[in-house]
Protein backbone atom coordinates (compact mmCIF):
# COMPACT_ATOMS: atom_id res chain seq x y z
CA UNK A 1 0.00 0.00 0.00
CA UNK A 2 2.95 2.33 0.68
CA UNK A 3 4.08 1.93 -2.91
CA UNK A 4 0.62 2.85 -4.09
CA UNK A 5 0.67 5.93 -1.85
CA UNK A 6 3.94 6.98 -3.52
CA UNK A 7 2.39 6.43 -6.95
CA UNK A 8 -0.56 8.64 -5.98
CA UNK A 9 1.82 11.38 -4.76
CA UNK A 10 3.70 11.25 -8.07
CA UNK A 11 0.38 11.46 -9.89
CA UNK A 12 -0.56 14.58 -7.91
CA UNK A 13 2.72 16.27 -8.92
CA UNK A 14 2.12 15.31 -12.54
CA UNK A 15 -1.41 16.71 -12.60
CA UNK A 16 -0.33 19.92 -10.82
CA UNK A 17 2.35 20.37 -13.50
CA UNK A 18 -0.20 19.68 -16.23
CA UNK A 19 -2.64 22.18 -14.71
CA UNK A 20 0.12 24.82 -14.50
CA UNK A 21 1.01 24.29 -18.16
CA UNK A 22 -2.67 24.58 -19.14
CA UNK A 23 -3.11 27.78 -17.11
CA UNK A 24 0.00 29.26 -18.74
CA UNK A 25 -1.34 28.23 -22.15
CA UNK A 26 -4.72 29.85 -21.51
CA UNK A 27 -3.10 33.09 -20.25
CA UNK A 28 -0.74 33.26 -23.25
CA UNK A 29 -3.57 32.49 -25.64
CA UNK A 30 -5.85 35.14 -24.12
CA UNK A 31 -3.05 37.71 -24.19
CA UNK A 32 -1.71 37.09 -27.70
CA UNK A 33 -3.97 34.76 -29.62
CA UNK A 34 -7.46 36.23 -29.37
CA UNK A 35 -7.49 37.21 -33.03
CA UNK A 36 -6.60 33.73 -34.27
CA UNK A 37 -9.24 31.51 -35.88
CA UNK A 38 -8.54 28.59 -33.58
CA UNK A 39 -8.79 30.55 -30.32
CA UNK A 40 -12.11 29.03 -29.25
CA UNK A 41 -11.08 25.45 -30.04
CA UNK A 42 -7.69 25.70 -28.33
CA UNK A 43 -8.94 27.49 -25.24
CA UNK A 44 -11.81 24.98 -24.95
CA UNK A 45 -9.47 21.98 -25.07
CA UNK A 46 -6.96 23.60 -22.68
CA UNK A 47 -9.83 24.39 -20.29
CA UNK A 48 -11.11 20.80 -20.45
CA UNK A 49 -7.64 19.37 -19.72
CA UNK A 50 -7.26 21.87 -16.85
CA UNK A 51 -10.58 20.76 -15.36
CA UNK A 52 -9.59 17.07 -15.65
CA UNK A 53 -6.21 17.77 -14.01
CA UNK A 54 -7.80 19.69 -11.11
CA UNK A 55 -10.40 16.95 -10.65
CA UNK A 56 -7.67 14.30 -10.49
CA UNK A 57 -5.60 16.32 -7.99
CA UNK A 58 -8.63 16.73 -5.71
CA UNK A 59 -9.55 13.00 -5.90
CA UNK A 60 -5.96 11.92 -5.24
CA UNK A 61 -5.54 14.34 -2.31
CA UNK A 62 -8.81 13.11 -0.78
CA UNK A 63 -7.63 9.51 -1.13
CA UNK A 64 -4.29 10.31 0.52
CA UNK A 65 -6.06 11.84 3.51
CA UNK A 66 -8.51 8.96 3.96
CA UNK A 67 -7.33 5.34 4.38
CA UNK A 68 -10.66 3.82 3.28
CA UNK A 69 -10.76 5.87 0.09
CA UNK A 70 -7.13 5.01 -0.64
CA UNK A 71 -7.95 1.31 -0.29
CA UNK A 72 -10.96 1.74 -2.58
CA UNK A 73 -8.77 3.48 -5.14
CA UNK A 74 -6.12 0.76 -4.86
CA UNK A 75 -8.71 -1.95 -5.49
CA UNK A 76 -10.07 -0.04 -8.47
CA UNK A 77 -6.57 0.34 -9.94
CA UNK A 78 -5.54 -3.27 -9.45
CA UNK A 79 -8.88 -4.87 -10.30
CA UNK A 80 -8.33 -7.31 -13.16
CA UNK A 81 -11.93 -7.01 -14.33
CA UNK A 82 -11.61 -3.24 -14.87
CA UNK A 83 -8.34 -3.73 -16.77
CA UNK A 84 -9.94 -6.40 -18.95
CA UNK A 85 -12.99 -4.20 -19.60
CA UNK A 86 -10.77 -1.29 -20.68
CA UNK A 87 -8.74 -3.54 -22.97
CA UNK A 88 -11.82 -5.13 -24.56
CA UNK A 89 -13.49 -1.72 -25.02
CA UNK A 90 -10.36 -0.27 -26.63
CA UNK A 91 -9.98 -3.21 -29.00
CA UNK A 92 -13.65 -3.06 -30.02
CA UNK A 93 -13.49 0.73 -30.47
CA UNK A 94 -10.39 0.33 -32.61
CA UNK A 95 -12.15 -2.13 -34.95
CA UNK A 96 -15.37 -0.11 -35.14
CA UNK A 97 -13.45 3.08 -35.88
CA UNK A 98 -11.38 1.42 -38.61
CA UNK A 99 -14.58 0.30 -40.35
CA UNK A 100 -16.33 3.62 -39.73
CA UNK A 101 -13.47 5.79 -40.95
CA UNK A 102 -13.05 3.59 -44.05
CA UNK A 103 -16.74 3.96 -44.91
CA UNK A 104 -16.65 7.70 -44.14
CA UNK A 105 -13.60 8.14 -46.40
CA UNK A 106 -15.37 6.48 -49.32
CA UNK A 107 -18.51 8.59 -48.82
CA UNK A 108 -16.58 11.82 -48.24
CA UNK A 109 -14.72 11.26 -51.51
CA UNK A 110 -17.92 12.28 -53.34
CA UNK A 111 -18.57 15.30 -51.13
CA UNK A 112 -15.31 16.97 -50.18
CA UNK A 113 -11.77 16.13 -51.17
CA UNK A 114 -10.34 17.81 -48.05
CA UNK A 115 -12.49 15.73 -45.70
CA UNK A 116 -11.68 12.53 -47.59
CA UNK A 117 -7.93 13.27 -47.51
CA UNK A 118 -8.06 14.08 -43.78
CA UNK A 119 -9.86 10.83 -43.00
CA UNK A 120 -7.48 8.83 -45.22
CA UNK A 121 -4.49 10.26 -43.38
CA UNK A 122 -6.17 9.44 -40.04
CA UNK A 123 -6.78 5.87 -41.19
CA UNK A 124 -3.23 5.41 -42.43
CA UNK A 125 -1.89 6.85 -39.20
CA UNK A 126 -4.04 4.53 -37.04
CA UNK A 127 -2.86 1.53 -39.10
CA UNK A 128 0.78 2.53 -38.82
CA UNK A 129 0.57 3.00 -35.04
CA UNK A 130 -1.23 -0.32 -34.63
CA UNK A 131 1.31 -2.24 -36.73
CA UNK A 132 4.25 -0.59 -34.92
CA UNK A 133 2.77 -1.27 -31.46
CA UNK A 134 1.85 -4.85 -32.41
CA UNK A 135 5.39 -5.59 -33.57
CA UNK A 136 6.76 -3.97 -30.39
CA UNK A 137 4.59 -6.14 -28.12
CA UNK A 138 5.33 -9.19 -30.27
CA UNK A 139 9.04 -8.79 -29.66
CA UNK A 140 8.57 -7.78 -26.01
CA UNK A 141 6.12 -10.47 -24.83
CA UNK B 1 -12.46 -29.06 -33.15
CA UNK B 2 -15.69 -29.75 -35.08
CA UNK B 3 -17.25 -26.65 -33.54
CA UNK B 4 -14.31 -24.57 -34.71
CA UNK B 5 -14.70 -26.01 -38.21
CA UNK B 6 -18.36 -24.92 -38.13
CA UNK B 7 -17.31 -21.43 -37.02
CA UNK B 8 -14.84 -21.22 -39.89
CA UNK B 9 -17.56 -22.24 -42.36
CA UNK B 10 -19.81 -19.46 -41.03
CA UNK B 11 -16.90 -17.02 -41.34
CA UNK B 12 -16.34 -18.10 -44.95
CA UNK B 13 -20.00 -17.39 -45.75
CA UNK B 14 -19.82 -13.99 -44.05
CA UNK B 15 -16.62 -13.08 -45.93
CA UNK B 16 -18.24 -14.12 -49.23
CA UNK B 17 -21.29 -11.94 -48.51
CA UNK B 18 -19.03 -9.01 -47.59
CA UNK B 19 -16.88 -9.43 -50.70
CA UNK B 20 -19.97 -9.62 -52.91
CA UNK B 21 -21.43 -6.51 -51.22
CA UNK B 22 -18.20 -4.59 -51.79
CA UNK B 23 -18.10 -5.64 -55.43
CA UNK B 24 -21.74 -4.63 -55.96
CA UNK B 25 -21.15 -1.29 -54.18
CA UNK B 26 -18.09 -0.63 -56.37
CA UNK B 27 -20.02 -1.37 -59.56
CA UNK B 28 -23.02 0.73 -58.49
CA UNK B 29 -20.80 3.68 -57.52
CA UNK B 30 -18.86 3.46 -60.80
CA UNK B 31 -22.12 3.44 -62.80
CA UNK B 32 -23.48 6.41 -60.81
CA UNK B 33 -20.25 8.37 -61.36
CA UNK B 34 -20.24 7.62 -65.10
CA UNK B 35 -23.88 8.71 -65.42
CA UNK B 36 -23.08 11.93 -63.60
CA UNK B 37 -25.39 11.26 -60.63
CA UNK B 38 -22.42 11.41 -58.24
CA UNK B 39 -19.57 13.86 -58.54
CA UNK B 40 -16.03 12.90 -57.64
CA UNK B 41 -14.18 9.61 -57.90
CA UNK B 42 -14.82 6.18 -56.46
CA UNK B 43 -12.02 5.22 -54.12
CA UNK B 44 -10.90 2.13 -56.06
CA UNK B 45 -8.01 1.41 -53.69
CA UNK B 46 -10.29 0.76 -50.73
CA UNK B 47 -12.60 -1.54 -52.64
CA UNK B 48 -9.90 -3.49 -54.46
CA UNK B 49 -7.84 -3.79 -51.26
CA UNK B 50 -10.84 -4.92 -49.22
CA UNK B 51 -11.97 -7.48 -51.80
CA UNK B 52 -8.41 -8.86 -52.21
CA UNK B 53 -7.98 -9.29 -48.44
CA UNK B 54 -11.37 -10.98 -48.17
CA UNK B 55 -10.64 -13.38 -51.06
CA UNK B 56 -7.26 -14.27 -49.54
CA UNK B 57 -8.93 -14.93 -46.19
CA UNK B 58 -11.61 -17.09 -47.82
CA UNK B 59 -8.94 -19.17 -49.59
CA UNK B 60 -6.95 -19.65 -46.37
CA UNK B 61 -10.04 -20.59 -44.40
CA UNK B 62 -11.18 -23.03 -47.11
CA UNK B 63 -7.79 -24.73 -46.97
CA UNK B 64 -8.06 -24.96 -43.18
CA UNK B 65 -11.56 -26.49 -43.35
CA UNK B 66 -10.35 -29.21 -45.74
CA UNK B 67 -6.94 -29.96 -44.20
CA UNK B 68 -6.83 -31.15 -40.56
CA UNK B 69 -3.24 -29.99 -39.95
CA UNK B 70 -4.00 -26.51 -41.29
CA UNK B 71 -7.18 -26.39 -39.19
CA UNK B 72 -5.20 -27.26 -36.05
CA UNK B 73 -2.65 -24.56 -36.88
CA UNK B 74 -5.46 -22.03 -37.43
CA UNK B 75 -7.11 -23.07 -34.16
CA UNK B 76 -3.89 -22.69 -32.17
CA UNK B 77 -3.23 -19.28 -33.73
CA UNK B 78 -6.75 -18.08 -32.94
CA UNK B 79 -6.87 -19.32 -29.36
CA UNK B 80 -3.25 -18.55 -28.42
CA UNK B 81 -3.40 -16.38 -25.29
CA UNK B 82 -0.20 -14.54 -26.15
CA UNK B 83 -1.54 -13.47 -29.55
CA UNK B 84 -4.80 -12.32 -27.99
CA UNK B 85 -2.90 -10.39 -25.30
CA UNK B 86 -0.68 -8.71 -27.93
CA UNK B 87 -3.75 -7.72 -29.98
CA UNK B 88 -5.53 -6.33 -26.92
CA UNK B 89 -2.52 -4.37 -25.72
CA UNK B 90 -1.85 -2.97 -29.18
CA UNK B 91 -5.54 -2.04 -29.62
CA UNK B 92 -5.62 -0.41 -26.19
CA UNK B 93 -2.52 1.70 -26.81
CA UNK B 94 -3.54 2.64 -30.35
CA UNK B 95 -7.01 3.75 -29.18
CA UNK B 96 -5.73 6.01 -26.41
CA UNK B 97 -2.84 7.36 -28.49
CA UNK B 98 -5.18 8.12 -31.39
CA UNK B 99 -7.63 9.99 -29.13
CA UNK B 100 -4.74 12.06 -27.74
CA UNK B 101 -3.24 12.86 -31.14
CA UNK B 102 -6.62 13.61 -32.76
CA UNK B 103 -7.14 16.25 -30.05
CA UNK B 104 -3.77 17.84 -30.75
CA UNK B 105 -4.29 17.63 -34.52
CA UNK B 106 -7.74 19.26 -34.18
CA UNK B 107 -6.23 22.17 -32.21
CA UNK B 108 -3.42 22.58 -34.74
CA UNK B 109 -5.85 22.36 -37.67
CA UNK B 110 -8.12 25.02 -36.18
CA UNK B 111 -5.44 27.60 -37.12
CA UNK B 112 -4.93 26.23 -40.63
CA UNK B 113 -8.12 24.88 -42.18
CA UNK B 114 -11.66 24.94 -40.78
CA UNK B 115 -12.84 21.89 -42.76
CA UNK B 116 -9.96 19.75 -41.49
CA UNK B 117 -10.62 21.01 -37.96
CA UNK B 118 -14.30 20.02 -38.09
CA UNK B 119 -13.46 16.65 -39.65
CA UNK B 120 -10.93 15.84 -36.94
CA UNK B 121 -13.25 17.16 -34.24
CA UNK B 122 -16.08 14.96 -35.50
CA UNK B 123 -13.77 11.93 -35.72
CA UNK B 124 -12.64 12.57 -32.14
CA UNK B 125 -16.22 12.93 -30.94
CA UNK B 126 -17.31 9.69 -32.61
CA UNK B 127 -14.21 7.91 -31.29
CA UNK B 128 -15.00 8.97 -27.72
CA UNK B 129 -18.68 8.06 -28.07
CA UNK B 130 -17.89 4.57 -29.41
CA UNK B 131 -15.29 4.07 -26.67
CA UNK B 132 -17.72 5.09 -23.92
CA UNK B 133 -20.44 2.91 -25.43
CA UNK B 134 -18.08 -0.08 -25.57
CA UNK B 135 -17.02 0.55 -21.96
CA UNK B 136 -20.65 0.59 -20.81
CA UNK B 137 -21.41 -2.56 -22.81
CA UNK B 138 -18.48 -4.55 -21.41
CA UNK B 139 -19.21 -3.28 -17.90
CA UNK B 140 -22.64 -4.87 -18.17
CA UNK B 141 -21.49 -7.99 -19.98
CA UNK B 142 -18.41 -8.97 -17.90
Amino acid sequence: MENFRLTIKKRIYFFILLAAVMVAGIILLTAFGRANDGFNATSGILGAVLAIAIGNVITAKMALGNEAKLKEMYIKHTDERSTQITKEASTTTFRVILLGVSAATIIANFLSETVSCTLSVCLAFIFMVYIAVSSYYNSKM
Amino acid sequence: MEEFRKKLRTKIILCRILAASLLIALIVLQVLVHRGVLRGETNMGFFVGGITVLIMNIMRMKKAVKDDAALKQWYVRNTDERTIAVQQKAGNFTSLFTIFLLGIAAVAASYINETVYWTLGAALGVYLLVYLGALAYYNKKM
